[in-house]
């Protein structure tokens, strides 16, 4: 069963987490059916994500959506997480929320 | 400099049979005899009516933007929401804290608990996090107690 955590931001390189996710697909020897119908929703999910991520960086406001997507053999959870603006680093970013 | 010059938009009116009249509520009835004052101080008036008409054209034009720029970001997230929270098993959270000429808005919307509660996180509201500085006094406090302990 495969089971991943994608975060997504606006710097997010869509085909490249959908590399990583293809080739963890075929580590746990999904079937091609399986991997292309993971494939294609994780593809179109990134890009809406990353869209949404630029939008809340440009906007100035911060977003957070969370969605899983569930098949016979995989469950993948994106997690799009996007601050407006770069705030403070350091320690004080670990006690952010 | 003629009188009339100045009456753009009807905010001042000379009329012989009053010196000044001025009222707030209602600027379309404001009057102002220029006829016992020279042309020099007709003309500073003129310069200060026109400067005053200026700095409210700028202030109003650069609230506009404030307003335009909220309005957009508000219907970026509104509509995501929408999009998104009508999916099952989505969880959806956007916060959005803007101080502008027109003041200081805070928005939260989603379909989370956090956002039914109306709630922003401490960082999107702006207020100072202590947590730190409750950690740093517990280490504080217990490297004491650790080096009292030893002493005995």
């Amino acid at each position: 069963m495969l089971k991943s955590r994608i975060f997504v931001n606006q710097s997010t390189d869509v085909e490249h987490e959908v590399r990583s996710l293809e080739s963890l697909a075929r580590k746990h020897s999904l079937d091609d059916a399986t991997t292309d119908a993971l494939i294609a929703e994780a593809r179109g999910l990134l890009a809406d994500f990353c869209q949404t991520a630029i939008d809340a960086a440009n906007g100035h406001f911060s977003a957070e959506i969370s969605k899983t997507i569930k098949g016979p053999k995989y469950e993948v959870a994106f997690v799009l997480r996007q601050e407006p603006l770069p705030k403070r680093g350091g320690i004080m970013s670990l006690f952010r929320r | 400099m003629s009188n009339d010059s100045a009456s753009g938009g009807g905010a001042i009116k000379p009329q012989p049979s009053q010196a000044v009249r001025f009222d707030p509520l209602t600027p379309s009835a404001n009057a102002a005899v220029f006829s016992s004052l020279s042309k020099e101080q007709q003309d500073v008036l003129l310069m200060e009516y026109m400067r005053g008409n200026l700095d409210v054209g700028k202030k109003a034009a650069q609230m506009h933007v404030d307003v335009d720029a909220f309005r957009s970001a508000l219907e970026v997230m509104s509509a995501k929401t929408r999009e998104v929270s009508s999916q099952e098993g989505v969880s959806v959270q956007f916060q959005h804290t803007q101080e502008s000429s027109f003041g200081k808005t805070e928005v939260i919307m989603g379909n989370t608990a956090q956002a039914a509660s109306g709630k922003l996180t401490r960082t999107m509201a702006n207020e100072r996090n202590l947590t730190p500085f409750y950690y740093i006094g517990g280490i504080i406090g217990l490297l004491i107690l650790v080096s009292l302990f030893m002493h005995h």
